[in-house]
């Protein structure tokens, strides 16, 4: 007899959690990329948008700069535009600053297939020409589609295809939790 | 009584201020990086990829220089800085393009004004009336037939039953490209902007003609557009074989079109000389059923393109080819259909803003060229609900709507400079 899946869901990550390792991100990267000098933060639409903001408020307690935060939608550069018509939206990217010769860190909650790191850069790279791009995800999955690597990594979970990954941020969400479903069964 | 307002004290706008060149050939540039293709040729259809891509470039270098950017429904898009009051000066142009066009047509106006209002900003000038830069869309016909879409929706201009016709190669209907953006017949009168809203409209543009170069003058001071009316004529004979049918037996219908596009050229041409009405006729397309050797021609079917800066003219030399056409059909016993295309008025421009734009011209002792537009714009569509100016830079060998075409970036930059100029000499004009 054939059982339905069963799915079994677990939390990785609580509200401290997740500002711990956005604090070490955020240590790493002022670390890294000497100061917040020509730093600048993008987030990925939609959450990566409230990481890159924390991001930013974290910085600016550690050192007291804040950090540029620019806003992006990546719709217009997906590589499956072609089945999914864009909803003619021109502006949900907003960087309220000029990316040429920055260091950019993208930020997004999720890494996995690599499709939507492609397209942001491709996406940046229409708007000028950055000195750096480098990446910053609350979640590394696995599950890879493309030569794309993280450069600043929350946590890592190695996920099976099937299971999936939530990020919640109270911005959106009301509440701050990584949750992990899995198929069993 | 309410106490008068105390009044900002405005500085000079005679003072100096000067665009920044460099800035405005890049963001040029980067413009012309998306949709760009072979030779350096630029496809930009509206509502495609591409197009949409530039649009939010546009948005993000409004919202980099520090304006409040505004896109309304159907995607215009106004990045306003704000001062004094009362209605605003606008200026722009549009960022689509024709199938493998060149870099200029349209993106020199809607970059040339955002320069224009980021200099304004930078210095900091105190404005007595709110400035915008404009990007309408979809102001070329080339996917859908239907030009100056977004300027004709600001104007209230656009009729219902336009719309219904326009349809891509694809057959894909412009109303339902609408709606998938979430515009609706309904909902498009909506678009229109208040008129009391808008003091003044400024376009600068590529000539996209040779009169410029050839006359060595380095600004067009634009008097009026030119609008076309279109007729598609079709003859209607009899197909038949070509060996076996006499000729005093034939209707052949290319025969019959053949006589009224050579009347087309000496009609056009016998009213082209005319100082307030000088008018061009052009066949610019024809389809011939069955289209074969050995066949004569049962259906010919002529597009016919006629423009002029005055009216008039233009619908005296439409109703000639249209009486012509009947007569060639009568004589040769066939049938012929007249269908008339989308037809325009031709637009005067506004004698105060030509007035401005000349003055300036001459303090700068700039060769200038006082001129009608052969080519539709944005433009005439606001004319009709705001005075409008345009500014015409040189093309290269007159070329337009190719890969090929080209103005020098030292016209471009004198052309961005004017407008500026002219934005603060208009902003600051009592209206």
């Amino acid at each position: 007899m054939k059982r339905a899946d069963k799915k079994t869901t677990a939390r990785v990550l609580g509200a401290a959690d997740i500002h711990k390792q956005l604090e070490r991100c955020c240590r790493e990267i002022l670390k890294e990329r000497n100061g917040a000098g020509e730093l600048v933060l993008i987030g990925i639409r939609t959450r990566g948008i409230h990481l890159a903001r924390r991001l930013s408020a974290i910085a600016k307690k550690l050192t007291g700069r804040e950090i540029p935060v620019g806003e992006m939608d990546i719709t217009l550069y997906r590589d499956d535009l072609n089945t999914l018509l864009p909803d003619g939206k021109v502006d949900n990217t907003r960087i309220p600053f000029d990316i040429a010769n920055k260091t950019i860190i993208l930020v997004d909650d999720v890494l996995h297939t690599g499709r939507t790191v492609r397209a942001a850069v491709d996406h940046l790279i229409d708007f000028g020409r950055p000195k750096a791009i480098h990446l910053a995800v609350l979640i590394d999955r696995g599950g890879r589609e493309l030569p794309v690597a993280a450069d600043y990594v929350g946590k890592k979970i190695a996920l099976p295809s099937g299971g999936e990954v939530k990020v919640k941020l109270k911005e959106v969400d009301k509440v701050d939790e990584v949750v992990v479903s899995k198929s069993s069964g | 009584m309410p106490s008068p307002r105390p009044k900002e004290k405005a500085r000079p706008f005679s003072e100096r201020l000067t665009i920044n060149q460099e800035r405005l050939l890049a963001d040029l540039n980067a413009i012309s990086r998306i949709g760009i293709g072979d030779r350096g040729s630029v496809t930009r259809l509206v509502f495609s990829v591409t197009e949409l891509r530039s649009r939010q470039l546009l948005v993000h270098l409004m919202t980099q220089a520090g304006l409040k950017v505004q896109v309304d429904r159907i995607g215009n898009i106004f990045g306003r800085l704000e001062g004094g009051s009362g209605p605003a000066v606008l200026a722009g142009s549009h960022l689509d393009s024709v199938v493998h066009g060149g870099k200029f047509d349209g993106p020199v106006g809607v970059i040339g004004a955002l320069e224009a209002v980021r200099t304004l900003k930078e210095a900091d000038v105190a404005l007595p009336c709110p400035v915008e830069a404009v990007c309408f869309v979809g102001e070329e016909s080339s996917r859908f037939g239907f030009s100056t879409l977004g300027s004709s929706l600001v104007a209230g201009q656009v009729k219902m039953k336009d719309l219904t016709n326009a349809v891509d190669a694809r057959g894909t209907k412009l109303e339902d490209v609408l709606a998938g953006l979430g515009v609706y017949r309904d909902s498009l009168p909506a678009l229109k902007r208040d008129p009391k809203s808008i003091k003044a409209y400024l376009e600068l543009h590529i000539e996209q003609g040779p009169v410029l170069e050839a006359k060595k003058k380095k600004i067009g001071v634009v008097t009026a557009i030119a609008a076309p009316t279109r007729l598609r004529v079709v003859f209607t004979g009899q197909a038949d074989h070509s060996g076996t049918t006499p000729m005093e037996m034939r209707k052949d219908a290319l025969a019959a079109a053949a006589h009224l596009i050579a009347y087309v050229e000496v009609i056009a041409r016998a009213n082209s000389a005319m100082e307030k009405g000088r008018v061009v006729g052009t066949v610019g397309a024809i389809k011939i059923d069955p289209g074969v050797i050995n066949a004569i021609p049962g259906k010919a079917e002529l597009s016919i393109d006629i423009r002029s800066i005055s009216g008039k003219a233009k619908e005296r030399v439409a109703r000639a080819v249209e009486a012509r056409a009947r007569e060639i059909a009568t004589a040769r016993e066939m049938k012929v259909d007249i269908l008339p295309i989308r037809s325009e008025e031709p637009v005067d421009l506004d004698e105060g803003l030509i007035h401005v734009i000349e003055e300036i011209c001459q303090e700068k002792k700039i060769a200038y060229e006082v001129m009608p537009s052969g080519a539709g714009h944005d433009a005439m569509q606001i004319a009709k609900i705001a005075p409008a100016g345009m500014i015409f830079v040189p093309s290269k060998k007159g070329i337009s709507h190719s890969p090929l075409e080209w103005t020098d970036p030292e016209e471009i930059c004198l052309g961005a400079q004017i407008l500026l100029e002219t934005i603060l000499r208009v902003a600051h004009e009592a209206r």
